[in-house]
């Protein structure tokens, strides 16, 4: 007999729809799995033979074959463990079929017939309802996340039994319904922090530049000696971020579901990611990789922070893999097996020593490095990637009078409200844009400054007379690169934006150039 | 007589009853043993027969293993070539007997592999 299951197996960002085929026939017990399968779902014939017969159903001993088609591309994982267990089952007339066409099934079983958590589960539910079945069977344990997908019915089962149960309709099992996004963004509460920016003493050109960062979107990067505050700015960074969107916040929790990162019971990751990767991370660690490709630390921070410590001691290759994705906001992975596009649309923020020993160009120590390690040192981060980072801040160890003051300085919510404001600016000027391109094609948005383009540029960063001639000078006097110029142009947009100015005024333009430490001498 | 000797006898009576013709019995050769073969129509059939007391190792038909499945290819192949015949299918059957109580339970699995 032949029972056919719908199910489904994430794909990078996207779902393949899968069906699982059985077909029992006579013959020797044999039980081979077609379709490409890899090896999880080779073993996945123990687990679904142990599944069954320990919650006390008949394995048959005939010649099984399970097809999942489509034959043509490679599948991998668990998740169709429970889908051939029902198609077994129904093969076998152990269940009734007239209920599992409504369903799209996925879940990876244990010897004791358990039904345990997938990873992307929330994409094969976007799948399943873009397919018009009714609703999805899977483990418990993902039910919250698939509840973001609206009106979809969601089935969680614990045990291959209560599948059965459900399925020959002896037991109910109550439905979660997927909730509309309105439901989602009206629940996203402000997310708590254990830190806070009032705690950092000192440092307000810093704090500033930070705050600049996080209106525009802008990547960072920190000089300083060591115990200056680097590290314990850049952990504060998320609580000035902007709250999330509810798109936004979809493509994060996707992210984490293909990971299988998502924390249990969790629908919606509301808060911005904040990914530190150590130093001596690998290339795939960074960007994604591994036969079938999984998304690496810096999809993981997709619209959030990247936040790389000690950044020369990252390996030099490390840090140049950085730079497509940088420029591009998403990054994609080619391997033998198949190529998969991950985003990664993240805020750098890199913090640096200005040499080996940390102390050059300290106001108390002295650093006793040679010039060819410092040079050494330095050459580690590129030109290139210097160029994608627009703000660069020295931050200077404190004094004693700032270190001993104990007056505070702002909160994070009150940065966080200006950022809040600077980046509603900026997306009704951009919303224009969005509603043009949309008919092109795939072309993302743009959401913030960080992202305009050159030709952006020249339409929404014109500057008046006075304010072109400065900047003019400035270039001249400073020996800033033509590439310089437009990272000025957009963190002076953003300064503006934080002003409430539609004009980018000379002012604005003054502290833009200022956050270009780096093009304006060499370290050493 | 031994266990697999009255196991094939069943197997035999059981066939003819179905309308297959024995053909050959116990048919050897130095790769081993087809325990029969059949006819019916125009197709030829190398029968294995496994007979058990209990289900203790399980079915019986369950000891046919791949190794022997292929072993049992080998054979049907030489006695293909030493003996001439005008069947134009050939089939591989296994009959899984058990003798539970005295009393004999015969599966014929058809196509077996």
């Amino acid at each position: 007999m032949l029972a056919r299951i719908e199910s489904g197996s994430a794909l990078g960002m996207e779902a393949l729809k899968v069906e699982v085929e059985v077909d029992i026939s006579p013959g020797l017990p044999t039980f081979n799995i077609v379709g490409l399968p890899d090896t999880a779902i080779q073993e996945s014939k123990e687990r679904v033979r142990a599944g069954i017969s320990n919650s006390e159903y008949k394995f048959p001993l005939r010649r099984i074959t399970v097809n999942l088609a489509p034959a043509d591309v490679r599948k991998e994982g668990p998740a169709f463990d429970l889908p051939i267990a029902v198609g077994v089952l129904i093969a076998t007339n152990q269940i009734s079929s007239t209920r599992v066409n409504q369903y799209s099934v996925f879940g990876e079983l244990s010897l004791t017939g358990e039904v345990r958590r997938i990873s992307g589960a929330l994409l094969m539910a976007f799948c399943a309802k873009e397919g018009d079945k009714k609703g999805v069977i899977l483990p418990a344990g993902n039910a919250a996340e698939a509840a973001l997908v609206e009106g979809l019915e969601i089935i969680p089962v614990t045990t291959l039994r209560e599948v059965v149960d459900f399925l020959n309709e002896t037991k109910s099992i109550s439905p979660l319904t997927g909730k509309s996004r309105k439901e989602f963004a009206s629940s996203f509460a402000l997310s708590e922090y254990e830190v806070d920016f009032s705690e950092v003493k000192g440092q307000d050109h810093a704090k500033r530049a930070l705050e600049v960062a996080a209106a525009g979107g802008h990547n960072v990067l920190m000089i300083g000696p060591p115990g200056s505050g680097k590290t314990m700015l850049a952990k504060r960074m998320p609580t000035i971020l902007p709250t999330l969107n509810i798109e936004e916040a979809i493509e994060v929790t996707k992210v984490y579901s293909v990971a299988g990162m998502l924390p249990p019971d969790t629908s919606l990751i509301s808060a911005r990611p904040f990914r530190a990767p150590h130093h001596t991370i690998s290339n795939a660690g960074l960007v994604g990789g591994g036969q079938y490709p999984r998304p690496g630390e810096i999809s993981l921070a997709h619209n959030g922070i990247l936040f790389l410590d000690e950044f020369p001691e990252f390996q030099k290759s490390a840090l140049q893999v950085l730079r497509q994705p940088l420029e591009d906001g998403h990054v994609t992975i080619s391997r033998a097996l198949t190529s998969l596009t991950y985003p990664a649309q993240f805020t750098l923020v890199a913090a640096m020593n200005s040499c080996p020993c940390g102390y050059l160009g300290d106001s108390v120590k002295e650093c006793v490095c040679t010039l060819g390690k410092i040079q050494q040192y330095q050459g580690k981060i590129s030109g290139p990637l210097l160029d994608r980072i627009d703000i660069h801040i020295e931050i200077p160890r404190l004094t004693k009078d700032e270190l001993t003051r104990s007056a505070f300085g702002e909160t994070s919510n009150i940065i966080r409200e200006r950022v809040q404001q600077a980046r509603e600016h900026q997306r009704e000027r951009f919303a224009c844009l969005q509603a043009r391109t949309k008919s092109k094609q795939p072309r993302r948005g743009i959401s913030c400054n960080a992202l305009m383009r050159s030709r952006h540029l020249r339409k929404f960063c014109e500057l008046s007379d006075p304010a072109l001639r400065f900047l003019e000078n400035a270039i001249e006097k400073l020996g800033l690169s033509a590439r310089a110029y437009d990272r000025v142009l957009k963190v002076s947009r953003t300064i503006a934006d934080l002003a409430g100015s539609e004009e980018i005024k000379l002012e604005h333009i003054a502290e833009a150039i200022q956050y270009r430490s780096l093009d304006r001498r060499s370290f050493v | 007589m031994s266990l697999g000797d009255s196991g094939e006898g069943l197997a035999c009576s059981h066939l003819r009853k179905k309308g297959y013709r024995i053909i050959d019995r116990n048919y050897r050769c130095r790769l081993g043993e087809i325990d029969i073969i059949a006819r019916k129509g125009d197709t030829l059939v190398f029968c294995e027969v496994k007979t058990r007391l209990n289900k203790e190792f399980g079915e019986p038909f369950e000891a046919v293993t791949l190794g022997k499945q292929n072993r049992l290819r080998r054979l049907a192949q030489s006695y293909l070539v030493s003996h001439s015949n005008d069947a134009s299918n050939l089939r591989f059957d296994v009959l899984s007997i058990l003798l539970a109580d005295g009393k004999p339970k015969i599966l014929h699995i058809e196509n077996a592999f």
